[in-house]
């Protein structure tokens, strides 16, 4: 771990691209084919539900269709007895243990508040029986004909009415364990957090200026485009094996068999090819819970794949949040203090509650520098499908609030909001306002931040002053915006993955690394990081990423940690075996064993004398001038270090001034991404996370009845963006200042440019006709609610 | 023809240049039938016609067809081409927006690939110079999550490139690997043009 903590060279600070590709060996920096593309393009690539599994038996869950109620009875009798029903289990029967299907490493930060048998449902889709049997038609027969007697109670649907006195209470369980930080459960509340820096009430009380706001978003979805899909077994060997779309293979092992009391060993977890996750495949889902315990009671296998439906309003979703900024500035621009209060719905249970809620506030107040801040919130319990993981992580919510009030502070002060943000961000040798169980334990160090409001600008052709270009009739109105982020690479102090390197007897290599590829091109860059160590290529190392029989442990594609922490093992596996690679070479070359490089599928001394690593591997392999050997090579990582990524994003909007309705021009996101490892899959990366950020800007959301009945049900209405909704101009730009820490320099790239979008054209709507949307997602009806106001 | 003592249908068709007798549940739609048979290049997103994930090209009519939208017994004698049918046979040479896909970072998680290949593929039969427009209105019917769609559009304009006969210059696809975009206007690593 010491390189981790070590503070970098000042060289280390300015990167140049060429000199870094040129002087590493393999493919680092090189946008190489994917090592899974061809499947990709070609239709072969597998997901869980195009491996055979004619022999499955069809699940399928029975839901809730109470927001809020006690299961008093649950007749299976008639359902069991129907011809072709193999299993049936209820969740008043099969659950016995407590469990949490947060997907971090037990014990999570979060309640375990599911299973015990627990006889009361909390949202309308809140699983409570299942059945597999011989077809799809009987299972959907046998759940037709499953009796279950509710005893309904009130339900609440919003933070506010969750917290009042009269409120029901959600989790009144004798069983309820782990409680977190201010958790009162009779106010509803899973957790409250406060944390400060400073004196924020001094430094408001001596304020030249305050600003304050009030902000709320929306509750959005994953819609990753791979409905989840689970199919499990008893193997031959007694052991439940599940196949299933996950980020998180070994959490996905480690959560069933803590919810089963069985032994770990006794668990196999397989992830195919998956199709998207944005953290919604972070937990371990109702339907891993329940296909496991049909596969265990009809000891067959069975497949449960949800419905688009389901997905939509069984799994899980975005935390809405409450925002309010207060703002102590200086006339002259200098922000003294920020104050940011959250109150995070997060829905029927608590799992990521106390720790997105966190994120929401600490990590956009770390954007700037700031003597003094504070940030408290709480995270409610409601009678909605719980709020989990989801790209951004809290950021999102926070962000659209803090960013859109930086423009009201600018307005306030008089100041651009460009010049306000250039006077005031973090700079090199500040630190992240980080929560207590994650803290990184270094100040900032080489962050790109004031490079990528730059790029972003000049790239937005956007000079350093708000302007307001107005067509020849007065009709139609073009604003800009910006939004600033910063997220994480892992979350600091609770990583751990570990690698393992084989070289084959022919040169070539075979990874093992417990962290999979969901979409974001995780097997190839951690082939990079190994080729850029070994000097092979990356088409000659085989990613073994699938199952956690195979692989070491890895907690999982999540919290942006893969490339930082998961490439971090793979690079010290891969020079652990390049060690070996040398040692073993000395035996052949004349130059001394210090002085070897590897590079180009060779072992190289600097007189030129050289053997190639695949005549290498065959000689020790086969033993032919001595002892065999196998060159295998060990690395893991559990940094406590999270260096932290930032982007810069520029919305440009036109507003038609008599109906409100607005297009979104242009959506240019810089992002900090240390250094490219795969330049093309990080531009990706940024493009992709920016889109998806728009969608909850301007159109995406998920809603409920009064009932607590869930609105949106089909990806027709859920309105994600389509090829022809984005910006036309849609651009990504990558800022590369070298984290020495990362592995060849990276940090992260997954989700930081999904954060600030919504706060970029809200800002870009507010300079275009002076209407300020505080609550998302921006509609025409609203700027033309507020141009009424105006008028 | 549906068999009423078994519950199964079944229809004649060419998929991917192959006779298959495909045999299926009464009332299947031709997504659920073709996946029945193994034929998992089609993908279900949705089951609802709106992600565009189970596309397959209708060769009979040149259309796209949203498998899931239609009952199979429409089918029988039909001649369908699925992204796997768009590899060259003989060769095994990729189809060129396949191969633009690859060297462009189009495809992420690669869900909503094999319909979006199947929906370029249609688009450059009918048009090899595509404006941009032109490329978001074809792929328009198909969901992607993951990339943003811009790439997935370079990757189309330059297949349609490739396809004229305009091979790339030495500077584009070096562009290509130095992380650049060769050509078009993402502001990433070239010039932009506005």
């Amino acid at each position: 771990m010491s390189e981790q903590t070590r503070t970098p060279p000042a060289e280390s600070s300015v990167s140049d691209r060429d000199e870094r590709r040129a002087s590493a060996p393999g493919d680092v920096g090189d946008s190489v084919e994917k090592v899974d593309g061809r499947g990709l393009v070609t239709g072969k690539a597998a997901y869980t539900d195009d491996v055979v599994a004619d022999d499955a038996l069809a699940g399928k869950v029975l839901y809730s269709p109470h927001a809020h109620a006690t299961v008093r009875d649950i007749d299976t009798s008639e359902a069991a007895s129907m011809e072709g029903v193999r299993a049936v289990v209820t969740r008043t029967a099969d659950f016995p243990h407590r469990y949490c299907r947060q997907g971090v490493p037990h014990p999570q930060p979060a309640p375990y508040d599911e299973g015990g048998n627990d006889p009361t449902v909390r949202f309308v889709g809140d699983p409570v029986a299942a059945v597999a049997a011989d077809t799809d038609d009987i299972a959907a027969a046998a759940l037709d004909a499953i009796e279950v007697e509710y005893e309904v109670h009130d339900h609440v649907l919003a933070p506010e009415e969750a917290m009042a006195p009269e409120a029901p209470t959600l989790h009144d369980e004798d069983e309820y364990e782990n409680p977190q930080p201010g958790c009162d459960r009779d106010r509803n509340v899973v957790a409250e957090v406060e944390s400060s820096e400073g004196n924020v009430d001094a430094a408001f009380a001596e304020a030249d200026i305050v600003v304050e706001g009030e902000y709320s978003t929306q509750t959005v979805q994953h819609a990753q485009l791979e409905p989840n899909a689970t199919i499990a077994w008893i193997d031959d060997r007694d052991r439940l094996v599940l196949r299933t779309s996950t980020q998180t293979p070994h959490l996905v092992r480690d959560n069933v068999a803590r919810a089963f009391g069985l032994p770990r060993a006794k668990v196999k977890v397989v992830k195919p090819r998956v199709g998207g996750g944005f953290g919604g495949k972070q937990d371990t889902l109702p339907t891993q819970y329940y296909c496991a315990a049909l596969a265990r009671k009809a000891d067959a296998k069975v497949r449960l794949v949800t419905s688009r439906e389901e997905d939509l309003y069984a799994t899980h979703c975005r935390h809405a949040m409450d925002i309010t900024v207060k703002t102590a500035v200086t006339e002259d621009g200098e922000l003294t203090a920020m104050d940011v209060d959250i109150t995070s719905n997060t829905g029927a249970y608590g799992n990521h509650a106390l720790t997105v809620l966190s994120n929401g506030g600490h990590e956009p107040l770390s954007v700037y520098d700031l003597e003094n801040r504070r940030f408290t919130g709480r995270a409610v319990y409601t009678n909605i499908t719980p709020a989990a993981a989801m790209r951004g992580y809290g950021s999102p919510q926070g962000a659209f609030a803090v960013e859109s009030h930086i423009d009201e502070v600018a307005e306030a002060v008089g100041i651009p909001p460009l010049e306000l943000r250039r006077r005031n961000i973090v700079h090199d040798g500040l630190k992240a306002f980080d929560p207590g169980f994650s803290e990184s334990k270094r100040p900032f160090a080489a962050i790109g931040l004031e490079e990528c409001i730059d790029e972003a600008t000049a790239d937005a052709d956007w000079r350093d002053e708000p302007r307001t270009v107005e067509t020849e009739d007065g009709r139609y109105a073009r604003g800009f915006g910006i939004g600033l982020a910063m997220h994480k690479s892992g979350v600091a102090g609770d990583e751990f993955a570990g690698a393992e390197i084989t070289i084959e007897d022919d040169g070539t290599a075979t990874l093992r690394v417990g962290v999979g590829d969901i979409g974001q091109g995780a097997d190839t860059t951690m082939a990079q990081i190994a080729s850029g160590v070994l000097g092979i290529p990356t088409s000659d190392i085989h990613v073994q990423s699938d199952d956690t029989d195979a692989t070491p442990w890895d907690n999982g594609a999540y919290g942006s940690s893969t490339t930082y922490v998961s490439g971090t093992a793979v690079r010290r596996a891969a020079e652990e075996a390049a060690e070996k690679l040398c040692d073993a070479a000395t035996d052949y070359l004349e130059d001394s064993r210090e002085s070897l490089a590897l590079s180009e599928g060779a072992i190289t001394g600097p007189s030129g004398d050289q053997i190639r690593v695949a005549d290498l591997a065959e000689r020790i392999f086969t033993g032919i001038d001595g002892r065999k050997k196998r060159i295998i090579g060990h690395g893991d990582a559990a940094p406590e270090l999270s260096p932290k990524p930032f982007a810069a994003q520029v919305a440009e909007v036109e507003v038609d001034l008599e109906t409100g309705d607005f297009e979104v021009m242009q959506l240019v996101s810089a992002a900090d991404v240390g250094y490219a490892i795969h330049p093309e899959n990080c531009r990706g990366q940024v493009i992709g996370a920016a889109v998806m950020g728009y969608g909850q800007a301007v159109s995406e959301a998920v809603t409920w009845d009064e009932d607590g009945r869930p609105e949106v049900t089909t990806l027709r209405e859920y309105e994600s963006p389509r090829a022809t909704d984005i910006p036309a101009r849609t651009t990504g730009i990558l800022v590369e200042p070298y984290e020495p820490s990362g592995p060849f320099g990276a940090k992260s790239v997954g989700e930081t440019c999904n954060i600030a979008p919504p706060a970029a054209v809200a800002n870009a709507v507010r300079n275009a006709c002076g209407v300020r949307v505080v609550d998302l997602p921006v509609t025409a009806e609203k700027i033309a609610s507020g141009l009424r106001r105006t008028e | 023809m549906g068999d009423e003592v078994t519950g199964q249908s079944s229809v004649e068709l060419t998929v991917d240049g192959e006779h298959r007798t495909i045999t299926y549940r009464e009332g299947s739609s031709l997504m659920q039938a073709l996946r029945d048979n193994r034929i998992d290049s089609v993908l279900n997103g949705c089951s609802e016609g709106v992600c565009g994930a189970c596309n397959v090209l209708n060769e009979d009519t040149g259309g796209v067809v949203r498998s899931c939208l239609f009952p199979a017994d429409r089918f029988d004698g039909a001649e369908l081409t699925t992204a796997a049918g768009l590899v060259d046979d003989e060769t095994g040479e990729l189809h060129p927006v396949q191969a633009a896909f690859l060297d462009h970072g189009a495809a992420q998680c690669g869900f909503c690939i094999p319909g979006m290949m199947v929906s370029a593929a249609k688009l450059l039969r009918e048009n090899d110079d595509p404006t941009r427009e032109e490329i978001a209105s074809a792929l328009n019917g198909n969901i992607c999550r993951c990339t943003g769609y811009v790439q997935q559009f370079d990757a189309v304009e330059d297949a349609a490139a490739r396809i004229r006969g305009e091979t790339e210059t030495s500077e584009q696809s070096s562009a290509v690997t130095d992380g650049g975009c060769p050509g078009c206007d993402c502001g990433f690593g070239g010039e932009s043009d506005e």
